[in-house]
């Protein structure tokens, strides 16, 4: 007789609450169902960038390819330098693949990563919806003001929207010479605690929405609908120790001795809906902050 | 003809888990178009206790630490986020620690200021015995 074994899923029970501000008090269950788990979600991620796919580098061990774990994205070494590295005592005191800031002479003579897609070096852009991920925390010797963000680049024919969770990796927007309606100022002046990890989950619907998710599915910010920019992602930039900085970033950078370390970062190319996006974030605290899957 | 005001809400929900498992569970609230209800305000607290007495001494598992009869209570976390979710965690030392049968339960739901506090979820909490030991 054959002996099947399955694997007890984690348990949803779905219910509908309204606490009677609207004429009614009720609570009903409406189902239960196999619980959202990460895998769900990142299946249908463009690209994912995984610190395990490196599982086996030892400390300080080079890293001249990191592959997405769907489709045939990678980062790779850009040049001929040292290449970036593999912190073990990094997010939360796991491996993470470390991105040096500027004050350390030795680390900032490694070479930046640079995306590729079939073996073909491009940055990836987008003009529509998306949901941008990453698990990161600051190797600082304070807490830093300087946030992962989004803000608007001043100045120049193009204005930009810039998501950065350390330096050298993020996320801008373009759109000519509009004035942008910005409503950010609130969130940008979070101070990130020096050696916590964070998550942050920024996505854009159809309407040009943008809505920045923190590891509690807490909703961070949100760019009105007036800002309905293109966007860039500058993945081809990873790692890197200048230029982004000064030519787009308006002299926002982390201050010395704020290197960033990350355990997971990828991309959806259309919008997966607030709740999932929300949820994303939620799961991959659990699984890297946490540790409660 | 005598007219009811129910004002319970709460809903049955029976739980049956293994001891020495940890076990973990998701709830999750949505308003009428099944969207998710923010509960990161809400504080929740959980008793899973022996039905044949409503005495403190009868609680074997609780979201509030507490000692009874000398021993620390094990501990089950409920905690609600931003999406709707609300998750119900206990690891396995604190299951251990539950012996096999059947409890009762229930998970109150408190405002942030206090006001308003009701219970969402009720039924049996029922402990199956293991046969490995976590060592």
């Amino acid at each position: 007789m054959a002996t099947k074994f399955t694997i007890p899923s984690k348990q949803n029970v779905v219910f509908k609450y309204s606490d009677g501000s609207v004429d009614d008090l009720s609570l009903d269950i409406l189902r239960v169902e196999n619980a959202l788990i990460l895998n769900d979600i990142l299946k249908d991620a463009d690209m994912d960038f995984d610190i395990a796919s490196l599982e086996g580098t030892t400390h300080n061990g080079a890293v001249s390819t990191w592959s997405s774990l769907v489709n045939n994205y990678t980062l790779e070494n850009s040049g001929t330098g040292q290449a970036q590295y593999v912190e073990t005592g990094g997010v939360n005191g796991g491996p993470s693949l470390y991105f040096a800031d500027a004050s350390d002479t030795f680390k900032s003579a490694r070479k930046h990563l640079a995306l590729h897609n079939n073996g073909v070096k491009g940055e990836y852009s987008t003009t529509g919806e998306f949901v941008f991920y990453v698990v990161f925390e600051y190797n600082a010797l304070t807490d830093i003001d300087i946030q992962p963000t989004i803000l608007s680049r001043e100045g120049g024919s193009n204005q930009h929207y810039v998501f950065r969770p350390g330096k050298g990796v993020e996320i801008y927007g373009k759109q000519g010479a509009e004035t942008l309606d910005f409503a950010l100022s609130e969130y940008n002046k979070n101070s990130f605690a020096k050696s916590t990890p964070y998550v942050r989950v920024v996505r854009r619907d159809k309407d040009g929405d943008i809505s920045v998710y923190d590891e509690a599915s807490a909703s961070m910010a949100a760019i009105p609908p007036t800002n309905k920019v293109g966007f860039d992602f500058g993945f081809s930039n990873i790692g890197a120790q200048d230029t982004l900085d000064n030519a787009r970033n308006g002299g926002t950078q982390p201050p010395i001795g704020s290197g960033v370390m990350i355990n997971r970062i990828g991309l959806f190319n259309s919008d997966i809906g607030a709740q999932k996006a929300q949820a994303l974030g939620r799961l991959l605290s659990d699984k890297y902050i946490t540790q409660t899957t | 003809m005598a007219t009811a005001l129910n004002l319970d809400i709460a809903q049955e929900l029976n739980i049956t888990i293994r001891k020495g498992d940890t076990f973990s569970f998701d709830l999750t609230a949505q308003d009428k178009d099944g969207n998710g209800i923010d509960v990161s305000d809400y504080k929740f607290d959980m008793d899973i206790r022996d039905g044949s007495s409503n005495d403190r001494s009868a609680v074997v598992m609780s979201t509030t630490a507490d000692v009874v009869e000398g021993e620390p209570i094990p501990l089950v976390t409920v905690n609600g986020l931003a999406d709707g979710t609300i998750t119900v965690r206990a690891v396995r030392t604190d299951s251990e620690k539950l012996n096999e049968g059947s409890y009762l339960y229930d998970i109150q739901a408190t405002t942030a200021n206090g006001a308003t506090s009701q219970t969402w979820f009720y039924g049996s909490f029922i402990v199956n015995d293991d046969v490995s030991d976590f060592i």
